[in-house]
């Protein structure tokens, strides 16, 4: 696992500032934040509570596009449109559960280049 | 133009999201970044007057255009910039109709377009913060105790005067000799009234040629006569809203003063060559170093237009009426010379300052800054003495000098030759002024003992 390509990439908040303390500050700030996030996303799915679902995708979509962890990035984009106007409701359980993996693995795989 | 640091709030309830854009734009030092996760948050702090406001469009406790109007309402003047995760040119156009700023999108160069905004933005403030401050400081500068230097009783009822003119929307008659400062008190009292926002317009009626004062005051039509290359608009509706100060009324033109009197009492006028009629909302000063009673006497001022322009008269004491005002007075003109020549600072002896209140002032504090500003040119040290003193008229001849060693006869003579230069060689006011009889003036003057001209070489 440790020798896999990581899903995810600094680039773009490198681009802004390379400067390690605001990276570190992002990265904890992340790792707090998007597993909360996806959480609440997951447990709103499943209370089919869709007007939820649009705001919690909206919310990890900036986050995802941030760290350029671009294999889900449709997805998410998927789930909050279709979220939105309610629609393709039953592709949003598969999709949701996709995200909450990869967004698992990626936290994972930030801790790890961490420790 | 220095440009000062402005305040931004940044409004997003992600926290990831809010860490990257403060971050990037406290890199700019100029920026002073305060972050909010929630629209109740800002708006606890909004009485704060932010100069712009990021809005996350979509926030937990309300939608962007509702915290949008509540921005703009507690605070019209600060920009809102909305930062929105996604494209909608609808919500977009309703969000500018409301007042926003700029609409970005949440994408990979948000941060730039979010710098550009401000940049934008910042320029755009930075001219109203000046122009706020350029405002403050007519003001100050206006400002009555400051703009006119006394605390001489004459002075001061003519500071009473001004307040009341300021205060009330009535036109104002200012008379005083050349010199007095008649413009200066009819500037002091516009920038003083509720009119100072608008603007003060002078137009110094004896500078302009009699044929163009009509069109310089109320403006013409294109080809309305040769000359006419262009329509253009008149001194009262350039004023419009504010002050029209007409300087030096007594010169008016007799004709002139018939259309002044007919604009002024309907409110209206027409510019030449056009049949228009324009509504006019302008206070008018007017000020004249003549004896507008005199002319009117004479035949060669309307009487029905001077009861219009009389509305409240100040009468500005020449400066000769203003005891120690002329030293506290001399004493600010040499501060400025020195100040804005880079001298050290020079102060008035003793002498001197006996000289300038014994002089006469024909030409009142034109003729003082002159003579002031000459004194500070001379003098080699921190001292003005007796001998910078340079007053080129003849009148001041007898008071410069010594007088102890005169004898009674000598100081007579001078002083009745003094006041004969100040009332322009006019016997009967001398006499009546001194209270001695015309016939001695006369013998004197026969006798060669008072001379009723300049000498050449002092006519300088």
């Amino acid at each position: 696992m440790e020798n896999e390509k990581p899903l995810y990439s600094l680039a773009k908040i490198k681009e802004i500032d390379d400067d390690e303390d605001f990276i570190q500050q992002v990265i904890s700030i992340f790792l707090e934040t998007v597993p909360e996030n996806t959480g609440e996303l997951v447990k709103a799915c499943n209370e089919e509570n869709w007007e939820q679902v649009y705001f919690y995708a909206h919310k990890i979509k900036s986050n995802v596009n941030l760290l350029s962890i671009d294999c889900i990035l449709d997805e998410i984009k998927f789930v909050e449109q279709s979220a939105k106007n309610r629609i393709n409701i039953e592709m949003i359980p598969a999709k949701v559960s996709l995200i909450n993996e990869t967004l698992h693995y990626v936290t994972n795989q930030i801790k790890n280049s961490l420790a | 133009m220095k440009q000062e640091p402005i305040s931004i709030f940044i409004v997003e309830d992600d926290a990831v999201y809010s860490a990257v854009l403060g971050h990037f734009l406290s890199l700019n030092p100029d920026f002073q970044v305060r972050k909010f996760t929630s629209a109740k948050a800002i708006l606890a702090s909004i009485h704060d007057k932010p100069d712009i406001v990021t809005l996350d469009y979509s926030l937990p406790d309300m939608t962007g255009d509702i915290l949008l109007e509540k921005v703009k309402a507690a605070s019209p003047e600060t920009k809102v910039i909305i930062i929105s995760g996604q494209e909608d040119i609808k919500v977009a156009i309703e969000l500018f109709k409301k007042g926003a700023n700029d609409y970005i999108v949440k994408d990979n160069d948000t941060q730039e377009r979010l710098w550009m905004s401000i940049q934008n933005l910042r320029e755009n403030i930075s001219l109203k913060k000046e122009i706020a401050t350029l405002q403050q400081e007519v003001q100050k500068k206006y400002n009555f105790q400051k703009a006119i230097i006394g605390n001489s009783p004459a002075l001061k009822q003519v500071f009473a005067l001004m307040e009341k003119a300021a205060s009330a929307n009535i036109t104002v008659s200012v008379y005083g000799e050349t010199g007095t400062g008649k413009d200066l008190v009819a500037k002091s009292i516009h920038f003083n009234s509720e009119r100072r926002k608008f603007p003060f317009i002078p137009v110094n009626v004896a500078a302009i040629p009699r044929d163009l004062l009509e069109s310089e005051l109320f403006g013409h039509e294109k080809g309305s006569f040769t000359g006419a290359a262009n329509r253009r608009i008149g001194k009262f509706e350039e004023a419009n809203k504010g002050t029209l100060f007409l300087d030096e009324i007594g010169e008016m033109d007799i004709n002139m003063q018939a259309k002044l009197l007919r604009v002024l009492q309907e409110q209206e006028l027409t510019r030449i060559g056009s049949n228009e009629l324009v509504k006019l909302n302008v206070r008018i000063i007017v000020a004249t170093h003549r004896n507008l009673q005199d002319l009117v006497k004479k035949g060669k001022f309307r009487e029905d237009l001077y009861y219009r322009l009389l509305g409240l008269p100040i009468h500005l004491p020449p400066l000769r009426d203003r005891g120690n005002d002329i030293i506290l007075i001399a004493n600010y003109f040499i501060d400025q010379f020195c100040n804005e020549n880079h001298l050290p600072k020079k102060h008035l002896h003793v002498e001197a300052k006996k000289t300038l209140m014994l002089y006469s002032f024909p030409g009142n504090i034109r003729e003082l800054k002159s003579i002031v500003e000459l004194a500070c040119v001379m003098s080699n040290d921190d001292e003005i003495n007796i001998e910078h003193i340079q007053i080129h008229t003849n009148n001041s001849k007898s008071f410069n000098n010594n007088t102890e060693n005169l004898t009674l006869k000598q100081f007579t003579t001078q002083i009745l030759q003094h006041y004969l230069d100040t009332y322009e060689y006019d016997v009967l006011k001398v006499a009546e002024k001194l209270d001695v009889g015309k016939s001695t003036i006369y013998r004197m003057i026969s006798n060669n003992e008072l001379k009723l001209y300049k000498h050449a070489e002092e006519r300088n």
